[in-house]
């Protein structure tokens, strides 16, 4: 809740204060007037014991009473009911009409109530407006002016003389008014020192207010300042705004572009995988008759395998025979060394014979050239079987050797057949690699064209954007221009005031 | 009085020795065997003549001829590679070592040279080989006196 606020709640406040008072005055008024009527009740009761009053003017002086009573009865019950400007009316107007009622009764024009007129009018410049009170001294002067002119004119006469009525009971009435007008007076005074009170309350509040309309308008001095700072920034950001919205939309054309380009580049390589896909079938194509002839090439290879190692057990079994050849001929060598030998002893003993052993020498000499000469045979078959052991062995040598390279090349042909069987796998996964290449490119052109649209109401945005910074723009130089006026309308504020 | 003169090879070498008819060759190879007794069942003692006089004449051939001296209560075998050829040679073909080498030989192995067209070989004297090996085979730690 504002200050402003607060001070009208305190005004309004007031004012039901003020008709609260002036309840209360009017209930304490009526509360007065019935005790005072019960109090004279009580004291015409006591005369009427003590000094044998009339009853007929016990009577009258009853009715008088109760038709008091009656209005104090009756302004209470309106109090209550919250109609306080007809609780006035009724306790003024009756207050009166009682009053010449008791008049008429009690003396007429000498009797003691007609002095007592005044106090309903002081009681309307006490309860209610000096305009109550001016018309209520009109109705009793003029109530005064007919009641004397018919009274002397002999029209009406007063019920009871002035002989006929006690000084007692004048002085009686006339102290209960007195009462009655001192209560209203006391409470009157009191309700105008209440509304002293409260005026004095409303003209701080007042002050305190004026005070804080100063303290806001120095406040809004200050916040005009800054207004003006920011709306001049807010300017500058809407300006800045408006210009980067313009370079978005205008990037947003480029990447729409560019976008294009590349769902155009996308249908390209869509085509370029169908033909990707062509070829890996192809290839898988060729790659089977290739796979049947390593096959083949396998299958030729075991065979050749089978030969080599046949060759390689016949050239060993005859490496074995040129052995058996060769124990042969050690045994041709010893029969040759051991024949040699008995060429030479037949040779030594023929020469121990002397000229009788000469022929014997000479065969013995013979046969040691014969042993000689076998030997010589011998040891030649041995170098052809050695020669020929050898050539065996390097045949036997050359056969494990192609038995090997037969072996590496069947491995080697199985490798290239694993190595076929991974071609195909490979070409397979290619030909389904180049199909999902070919449908992803599918969707991304699909993508593309979506994204193009999107980017096509992006820069649509974009250039809505650029004309909303630039309305801000002009909106912030506007409120620049209200910051300025307000800054000087609050500093010429002080001056004026 | 002739003499015969029979040459020998060993791997690296070749010798001459004057034939003596207690000497007797023998042929070892094959099937044939050497033993260890001789003909007259004394103990027969066998040696490479190739190293006895060069230790690095060594021979692979699987044939072999022996020459077995007989002595006094044993026999020894000297085995070469081959008996190559008997010589029937006069006094002069044969030149024995000259008697101060002779003499100061310590152990008298060749008995001397035998020169066949201009070529010098060494005359050994298998019995001096034979009674040294003996010797040797008496002595605990093989030195030769």
């Amino acid at each position: 809740m504002d200050q402003f606020s607060m001070l009208n709640k305190d005004l309004s406040d007031t004012d039901q204060r003020s008709a609260f008072n002036r309840s209360e005055l009017l209930r304490v008024s009526a509360l007065a007037l019935l005790g005072i009527a019960g109090v004279t009740l009580v004291i015409v009761l006591i005369l009427y014991f003590v000094i044998q009053l009339a009853w007929p003017l016990l009577l009258t002086m009853l009715i008088i009473i109760l038709g008091a009573a009656a209005i104090a009865g009756a302004t209470l019950l309106m109090v209550r009911t919250k109609r306080e400007n007809w609780g006035i009316s009724l306790f003024l107007y009756g207050f009166i009409a009682l009053i010449v009622i008791a008049n008429y009764f009690l003396g007429g024009l000498h009797g003691p109530i007609w002095p007592v007129l005044i106090f309903p009018v002081v009681t309307a410049g006490l309860l209610s407006t000096a305009r109550d009170s001016v018309r209520l001294a009109v109705i009793v002067l003029l109530f005064y002016i007919t009641f004397s002119i018919l009274e002397l004119n002999g029209i009406i006469t007063p019920v009871f003389d002035v002989s006929m009525i006690p000084n007692l009971l004048h002085m009686l009435i006339f102290v209960a008014l007195v009462m009655l007008l001192a209560v209203v007076t006391w409470q009157s005074s009191r309700s105008l020192s209440e509304a002293l009170a409260r005026v004095q309350e409303q003209a701080e509040a007042l002050l305190h207010f004026n005070e804080m309309m100063m303290e806001k308008n120095i406040q809004q001095v200050e916040l005009g300042s800054e207004l003006s700072v920011a709306a001049a920034q807010m300017q500058l950001a809407s300006q800045q705004q408006a210009s980067g919205a313009t370079e978005q939309a205008s990037a947003v054309s480029e990447v729409s572009t560019t976008i294009e380009e590349l769902g155009s580049t996308a249908q390209q390589i869509a085509q370029s995988s169908e033909l990707v896909a062509d070829a890996a079938q192809q290839t898988l194509m060729n790659l089977s008759m290739g796979q049947d002839a390593v096959d083949e090439a396998i299958r030729a290879m075991d065979r050749i395998n089978q030969r080599v190692q046949d060759i390689s057990a016949r050239v060993l079994a005859l490496g074995e025979r040129s052995q058996q050849i060769g124990e042969i001929i050690d045994l041709i060598d010893d029969i040759s060394d051991e024949t040699h030998l008995l060429a030479l002893n037949a040779a030594i003993e023929a020469a121990g014979a002397g000229e009788h052993g000469r022929r014997f020498a000479v065969v013995a000499a013979e046969v040691k050239n014969l042993a000689n000469r076998a030997l010589l045979a011998a040891r030649e078959v041995r170098g052809v079987i050695a020669e020929m052991r050898q050539a065996t062995h390097g045949a036997v040598l050359a056969a494990e050797q192609g038995a090997k390279e037969v072996e590496q090349g069947t491995a080697l042909s199985q490798r290239a057949g694993q190595i076929m069987d991974t071609i195909v796998m490979m070409a397979e996964r290619t030909a389904q690699s180049a199909a999902e290449i070919s449908l992803a490119t599918a969707q991304q052109q699909s993508a593309s064209e979506q994204v193009v649209e999107t980017m096509r109401d992006i820069a649509n945005v974009a250039r809505q954007s650029a004309a909303g910074a630039r309305q801000t723009a002009e909106s912030a130089a506007l409120l620049t221009g209200i910051a300025s006026r307000l800054h000087g309308i609050t500093q010429s504020y002080p001056e004026s005031s | 009085m002739p003499n015969l003169v029979l040459t020998l090879q060993t791997a690296r070498h070749t010798y001459a020795v004057i034939h003596r008819p207690e000497v007797q060759i023998r042929f070892i190879g094959g099937a044939t065997a050497l033993g260890t007794t001789d003909s007259r069942n004394r103990p027969l003692i066998k040696a490479d003549l190739g190293t006895l006089l060069d230790y690095q004449d060594i021979s692979d051939q699987g044939s072999r001829y022996a020459f077995v001296v007989p002595l006094r209560r044993r026999s020894v075998a000297l085995l070469c590679d081959a008996v190559s050829e008997m010589h029937t040679v006069d006094e002069g073909e044969l030149s024995p070592l000259p008697p101060l080498l002779y003499h100061r030989l310590p152990h008298r192995w060749v008995w001397g040279v035998y020169t066949p067209s201009e070529t010098l070989i060494l005359v050994l004297d298998l019995y001096e080989i034979a009674l040294d090996l003996i010797r040797q085979t008496a002595q605990p730690h093989g030195e030769t006196a």
